[in-house]
């Protein structure tokens, strides 16, 4: 914006008054009331006293107490572990995906990317739903298996593998739609020229498309860390009460331990752990596109 | 009195000096042409006229009126974009009746100020279009008949015949002429190309760097500019830079570092004060003995040759001095072939001397 | 090179199915007669259906969520104009950090939106009410209809708003004939995806309800902590086809107009 020549003016660089901050200040307000201050409310009940953990004051007891006992450091490590995992998994199974759409024709790729909206539009519960039907060893889909023999009973449902596979349903759609609009910026030019230089496909994809889809990898990893962290539907139907995750643990503390301030620090916990790698990854995104 | 006044205006962008101190006067009818490269400030200019540009110092005044802190909406002129900025929701008559519609005026008043619009600019039948449906000469007929619909007091330009094709562009340019003649609407009119500023423009003003450098009629900008930035970038012309070794009358004589000596004529002027002779290339002749009867003769060699159609260019090269020379291609013309020897020749009353103003500030 | 094009179509089918898998299976067995779950097909019937028409609750709740969606997107939509506006139109000093914090509202878990919210109240000694859910649903889905408006207005050319004044519009005037119309895709698209998102929503209102402002997701949520049946399967079957047809409709419109 800084080099463009004097007489191409830059957008209304003259009628900028207070009216234009006016416009932002509903939506600033909005916020900062509606979810600054109640996050704050949140930070100062995580380092309050409670019925479990007495002391003066405020302090980080709560936060010494949850990362001590063994439990709950597993919910940590449970987070992390599946996060890490669904991201992995849905971009293995994305990127291809993606690959794949982009090839095909206007009508038939722009139905199909609406067709990937709709798990997201329809809501994870209803899609959860759908999980638990599918995953269940009387269901449609293993129950003929394992009537018949040929499998023995998974008991998927409340393990760690169901609230995997149901948050990489989750998110692949996100994966696949950023992937996807990373991969379309790639003008076409430069897949062209590449051919008249003699690129086969395979040099072509890593030699080209893979690097220049790069950021778009990292992007969707990012969106699908924190879809994955953030997720409670899943984790909750999928993996039961011995499978908790940091939100359904957080929802335990509310709706069945009654302790407020334990599910604040809880929550605090997650926050922190998902700015500090979001960060990292962002942080590795600036690095590779220099 | 002058019907828009500019006085000392001065803006700036960011720490850049977009306009400095800069005043100009448009009479009433009158089509001024604002000309200059890009970057002059030209559009800067127009958009604090039109008052989408605010000013940091200076007045602007309309009719005796001082519309400086007069926001657009209240200012009462009409304005044509350069990409036409027809609203692309609305027909061609919605277009043409927006600015009556937003000074509420009644529904059949409306129709009839359009059709009378449209009829102007010889657009007619297309009411019920969307802009879109347009070809590029009709949308900016439409654009210009909007503009002129609400009968405003001035009619701003801003490169409208930029978008076009140069044969659509020859047409425009008349068509603009004819309306604003039509309603004896004071103009101004924003271009770079100094062909359309030549033919269309009452008086032009030529602008380099924020500031106005010469305001006069097209012929006088042309024939007897004023300084050296004018005289460069109107018409084509040779720079000769050179120092005053003598001054009789109106006649300058310089010499320039090639040598050459050279007789021009200007403003009487010291010896030693660095100048610039300004030669239109239309002006210098080639032959290839040496005339007797002209001031300026050198001995010169052709270096290129550039056939055009309606003229042919030779580049010369005399003493060191590279010479630009235009030839019309007449039937009995003589061509020059690159590398030649031939004699270039032209009068000191086609060589106006001016002061360089860059070496005698720096000195 | 014919395989390697036949397996990479198979591959996305197959992706696809994964994708809509769980979606159709849900509709199938919402049509199963058979009573227990999940079990083989037996019968196709609609009684489950007709069940939901029937289930006071159910539909109470769904008109809860209906008005809390509707509040909640035309607030996000309404403030996501004014803010995209601001920040598209003029070059503010701040404007990243502005648009970095509105947006900011994504990467945080919805659960804890909700949770920050009950103890905020719970501290203010304030009650539960329909309104701080729709605040929390309003902060959720912000952040989408900001982003969309802010590409639609991308597009827009300002110049237009400068040619309306010059016709002597005021501002106010300009934005609602010239700018509004011209936006309007992005508005109701905005609208629409913040409404379906919200309706759908649990973990929002997970402890921000009473039994009079309990929404959809919520009702199904403690139907659902009892016993899974063909009934909830109907409801789920419900909101599938609700959203699928709103979307294509939406999309659709949008198609023709951008055609036509």
């Amino acid at each position: 914006m800084a080099t463009l020549p004097l007489e191409v003016v830059p957008r209304a660089a003259d009628t900028v008054r207070w009216s234009a901050y006016a416009g932002l200040a509903p939506a600033v307000a909005f916020v900062l009331l509606l979810l600054a201050l109640p996050l704050a409310a949140t930070a100062y009940l995580s380092l309050s006293p409670n019925v479990l953990i007495q002391f003066e004051g405020l302090g980080l007891d709560n936060f010494r107490y949850l990362l001590s006992k063994a439990y709950y450091v597993d919910v940590l490590v449970r987070t992390l572990r599946t996060s890490f995992l669904v991201t992995l998994l849905a971009l293995l199974l994305g990127y291809p995906a993606a690959y794949v759409l982009k090839g095909l024709s206007e009508r038939v790729g722009s139905t199909m990317i609406v067709g990937l909206t709709f798990p997201i539009l329809t809501g994870p519960l209803v899609v959860v739903l759908g999980w638990m039907i599918l995953l269940s060893d009387g269901g449609p889909l293993l129950g003929p298996l394992v009537r018949r023999g040929l499998l023995a009973p998974l008991r998927l449902l409340g393990t760690e593998t169901a609230i995997v596979i149901g948050l990489v349903h989750f998110t692949l759609p996100f994966v696949i739609l950023t992937v996807l609009s990373s991969l379309k910026q790639i003008p076409n030019d430069l897949i062209e020229a590449a051919h008249s230089l003699g690129a086969g496909p395979v040099r072509m994809f890593f030699r080209i498309v893979w690097p220049l889809s790069l950021p778009g990898v990292i992007s969707a990893s990012i969106i699908a860390f924190s879809l994955a962290a953030s997720a409670y539907v899943s984790p909750h139907y999928l993996g039961g009460a011995t499978q908790l995750t940091l939100t359904t643990l957080v929802a335990q503390f509310i709706l069945a331990t009654f302790n407020s301030e334990l599910a604040a620090a809880a929550a605090v916990v997650l926050l922190v752990m998902m700015v500090v790698i979001i960060f990292a990854f962002t942080k590795l995104m600036s690095r590779l596109v220099r | 009195m002058p019907y828009l006044e500019l006085a000392s205006v001065t803006k700036n962008y960011r720490s850049i000096m977009a306009l400095t101190d800069l005043s100009l006067n448009v009479d009433a009818g009158e089509l001024m042409c604002l000309l200059g490269p890009s970057g002059c400030g030209k559009t800067t200019t127009l958009r604090i006229i039109a008052g989408f540009a605010t000013v940091d110092r200076g007045h602007v005044r309309l009719g005796g009126d001082d519309i400086t802190r007069v926001p657009p909406q209240k200012r009462d002129i009409g304005v044509v974009f350069q990409n036409y900025a027809l609203f692309p929701h609305l027909t061609v008559n919605q277009n043409v009746g927006f600015g009556l519609a937003m000074r509420n005026q009644k529904r059949g008043e409306i129709a009839a100020a359009v059709r009378e619009a449209l009829r102007l600019v010889r657009l007619d039948d297309v009411g019920d279009r969307l802009p879109r449906q347009l070809s590029g000469g009709q949308q900016q007929r439409v654009a210009l008949a909007r503009a002129i619909a609400i009968r405003p007091r001035l009619l701003l330009l801003d490169e409208p015949l930029s978008n076009l094709d140069a044969k659509l562009r020859d047409e425009m340019r008349d068509e603009i002429r004819r309306v604003q003649r039509a309603v004896s609407i004071t103009t101004v009119f924003v271009t770079h190309d100094q062909i359309e500023a030549l033919a269309l423009a009452d008086r032009m003003a030529v602008m380099d760097r924020g500031r106005v450098v010469q305001v006069d009629t097209p012929i006088n900008v042309y024939e007897r500019p004023k300084h050296p930035f004018v005289a460069s970038f109107i018409g084509q012309a040779n720079l000769l830079r050179g120092t005053v070794t003598a001054a009789q009358g109106e006649h300058v004589r310089f010499e320039t570092a090639s040598p050459l000596a050279i007789v021009g004529v200007g403003r009487a002027m010291a010896n030693g004060r660095a100048v610039i002779g300004v030669v239109k290339s239309e002006r210098i002749r080639l032959s290839r003995g040496a005339p007797l009867d002209v001031a300026n003769v050198f001995p010169a060699r052709i270096e290129s040759r550039t056939y055009l159609g309606a003229s042919i260019h030779y580049r010369c090269a005399a003493s060191g001095e590279k010479l630009l020379a235009t030839e019309p291609n007449r039937p009995d013309a003589v061509l020059f072939e690159p590398g030649a020897p031939i004699f270039v020749s032209f009068l000191p009353a086609d060589c106006l001397v001016l002061a360089d103003e860059r070496t005698n500030d720096a000195g | 090179m014919i395989a390697l094009h036949f397996f990479s179509r198979l591959y996305l089918g197959l992706v696809y199915l994964f994708v809509i898998g769980p979606m159709l299976i849900i509709i199938i067995d919402s049509l199963n007669s058979a009573t227990s779950f999940p079990s083989p097909f037996e019968t196709v019937t609609l009684r489950w259906y007709v069940a939901v028409l029937r289930h006071d609750e159910f539909l109470t709740a769904m008109r809860v969520s209906a008005i809390v969606a509707a509040l909640a997107a035309t607030i996000a939509t309404v403030l996501g104009f004014l803010a995209a506006y601001a920040l598209v139109r003029y070059p503010l000093r701040g404007e990243n950090a502005i648009a970095t914090f509105l947006l900011a509202p994504i990467l945080v878990p919805q659960i804890v939106i909700g949770l920050a919210m009950l103890q905020l109240l719970a501290l203010l000694g304030v009650q539960l009410t329909l309104a701080g859910l729709v605040a929390v649903h309003t902060i959720y889905v912000m952040p989408f209809t900001l982003r969309l408006v802010m590409t639609g207005l991308a597009r827009f050319d300002f110049g237009l708003e400068e040619a309306a004044l010059s016709l002597g519009a005021g501002r106010l005037r300009a934005v609602r004939y010239v700018t509004l119309p011209l936006v309007r895709t992005a508005l109701i698209a905005g609208f629409v995806f913040a409404f379906i998102l919200s309706f759908v929503n649990l973990p929002l209102s997970l402890f921000l309800t009473n039994p009079s402002t309990a929404t959809l997701p919520i009702v199904m949520f403690a139907y659902m902590e009892s016993r899974i049946d063909p009934l909830v399967a109907a409801v789920a079957s419900m909101v599938v086809v609700a959203a699928v047809a709103i979307t294509v409709t939406v999309e659709r419109a949008f198609r023709l107009r951008l055609l036509g």
